[in-house]
């Protein structure tokens, strides 16, 4: 056997070892703390009102409190003063931390908020057609040059799109397109579509900063308050088997 | 040249080769979603009532008044998460849901399906605790490697948790080591080690094993409370008292 023969076997043997630092390399790093750049008291993802059918938008008024200018939604109308999540897609307008923590099948983001964990597979897997409806939704990935798209479906109409009050139906369908635009910053660059909810789809752009500072602390939502009162107060004794009407009625 | 010659090239570039790989098995891996092995595995750390002083030993009573078997959970009206706070640590560790570790170089995270998803951050870094960092439900932690095992230490744990579903309290001084292991191919082992000075008499310790699980994926979990939750947006009885203070919020302390 010849030398010549044996370094024809060399990349065979050295490949194998090396490439999956060279795929590491062509996958955008997107990883680390990260925040709403600039002006962040409007968590919304339009200046205006986006597009909607006539349903939809007799509920935003109404969450509006039918205000001259767009601004908040009441307070009373909102699903987080319920104790329940923020959710997909406000959390991405929210203005607390977000960690993102990439794995070969997975790209995790850790909100501060409500300690929500959104998992992006990227191993194409999909849901099953039962599978419940979330307040994060079911999101899959994939890597297309220096951007990291994203689709998300079965969002739980449940909450609010963001904190206008912008309602949305279980059709809704959210893209992100990720990218690095600079060496803090990540562009992602959203498209909504709700046939049910909107005459439209529509895009919106945010825009966030590394934060290499900063802390995810914990934070387990805006009722925590009423829970530790509640707690203290044993406010629900003789009411732990606490039923909704409608789970007492065997529903 | 010869055949062996080429054989010994071969075999050093193999070596090479797979160098990052070996270096990478150094390390123990825990990464995967793990859940506690058994059929019906007991939901409390240690075996019969642990070691805790008077004060706290009464408030454990408390926590089971009439109840018979020492393994029976602690009385549901008592139990903290029952009014939507979450379990926390270690109680998640002895919960029956599934969880997610995540190994980063800097960090290991894990991720709790129970009790509206909470997680904890395990620092690698030599960082320690802040002063005055405020107590939180998953305590602050920091590891280090030990040959095939994590150590891991917290502290900072807020006393608002039960320690199990046995109702075990424990106080602001808890400290909790934890020793993680892979015990087999799809195994790992945490032995816990409990130290509290004002709630408990001395350390006590525990083992717990759990199984990893390559096709199960973390469901959401808004807690226990979410029906209550969805009854309450959709009846709207917050109305009127969105901006709900406790008593004592109101009368301007806290």
């Amino acid at each position: 056997m010849s030398i010549r023969f044996a370094w024809l076997l060399l990349p065979a043997v050295l490949l194998p070892g090396s490439a999956p630092g060279l795929l590491a390399q062509s996958r955008p790093d997107l990883s680390g703390i990260w925040a709403r750049e600039g002006r962040t008291a409007q968590m919304n993802f339009s200046e205006e009102a986006p597009p909607m059918q006539a349903w939809a938008k007799t509920a935003y008024d109404e969450n509006q409190g039918h205000a001259a200018e767009r601004g908040q939604g009441l307070d009373e109308l909102d699903p987080t003063t319920y104790c329940l999540p923020v959710g997909m897609p406000r959390a991405m307008a929210y203005n607390y931390p977000f960690e993102i923590v990439q794995t070969p099948q997975v790209v995790y983001i850790l909100f501060e908020s409500w300690q929500m964990q959104r998992r992006i597979y990227l191993d194409g897997r999909t849901q099953p057609e039962a599978a419940p409806l979330r307040y994060l939704g079911f999101s899959t990935g994939r890597y297309a040059g220096d951007t990291l798209v994203v689709e998300t479906s079965g969002l739980s109409d449940r909450t609010w799109l963001d904190n206008s009050g912008v309602p949305h139906s279980d059709a809704l369908q959210v893209t992100e397109r990720l990218r690095r635009s600079g060496p803090e910053k990540i562009e992602n660059a959203l498209r909504f579509e709700d046939p049910k909810t909107f005459t439209r789809p529509w895009e919106s752009s945010m825009t966030y900063e590394l934060r290499p500072n900063f802390e995810i602390l914990e934070n387990i939502g805006f009722c925590e308050d009423r829970f530790l009162y509640n707690y203290d107060q044993k406010i629900f004794r003789g009411t732990v088997g606490w039923q909704s009407p409608e789970a007492a009625a065997g529903k | 040249m010869s055949i062996r010659f080429v054989g010994g090239m071969l075999v050093m570039l193999t070596l090479l080769g797979s160098a990052p790989v070996l270096l990478a098995q150094a390390r123990p891996d825990f990464n995967g979603v793990w859940t506690r092995t058994g059929p019906r595995p007991n939901e409390n750390f240690g075996e019969g009532t642990p070691p805790l002083q008077a004060a706290f030993r009464a408030a454990y009573d408390e926590n089971r008044v009439g109840l018979a078997s020492p393994a029976e959970g602690g009385l549901d009206e008592m139990d903290p998460v029952i009014y939507c706070l979450p379990h926390g640590m270690p109680r998640g560790y002895a919960s029956t849901q599934p969880f997610e570790v995540i190994q980063t170089p800097g960090l290991v995270h894990v991720l709790f399906e129970a009790s509206q998803m909470l997680r904890r951050r395990i620092y690698l870094d030599g960082r320690k605790m802040p002063e005055n960092y405020p107590p939180t439900y998953m305590g602050f932690s920091t590891g280090r490697y030990d040959g095939d095992t994590l150590v891991v230490e917290t502290a900072g744990l807020d006393e608002t948790t039960w320690l199990d579903t046995s109702g075990t309290p424990h106080s602001d001084s808890l400290r909790i080591t934890e020793r993680m292991r892979r015990s087999g191919p799809d195994r790992m082992e945490i032995a816990f080690r409990f130290e509290d000075a004002k709630a408990f008499t001395r350390a006590w310790q525990d083992s717990k094993a759990y199984q990893l699980r390559t096709d199960w994926q973390l469901m959401e979990n808004t807690g226990y409370c979410e029906d209550r939750f969805r009854y309450n947006y959709s009846q709207k009885v917050f109305k009127g008292t969105v901006d709900w203070q406790s008593p004592e919020q109101a009368a301007g302390g806290r």
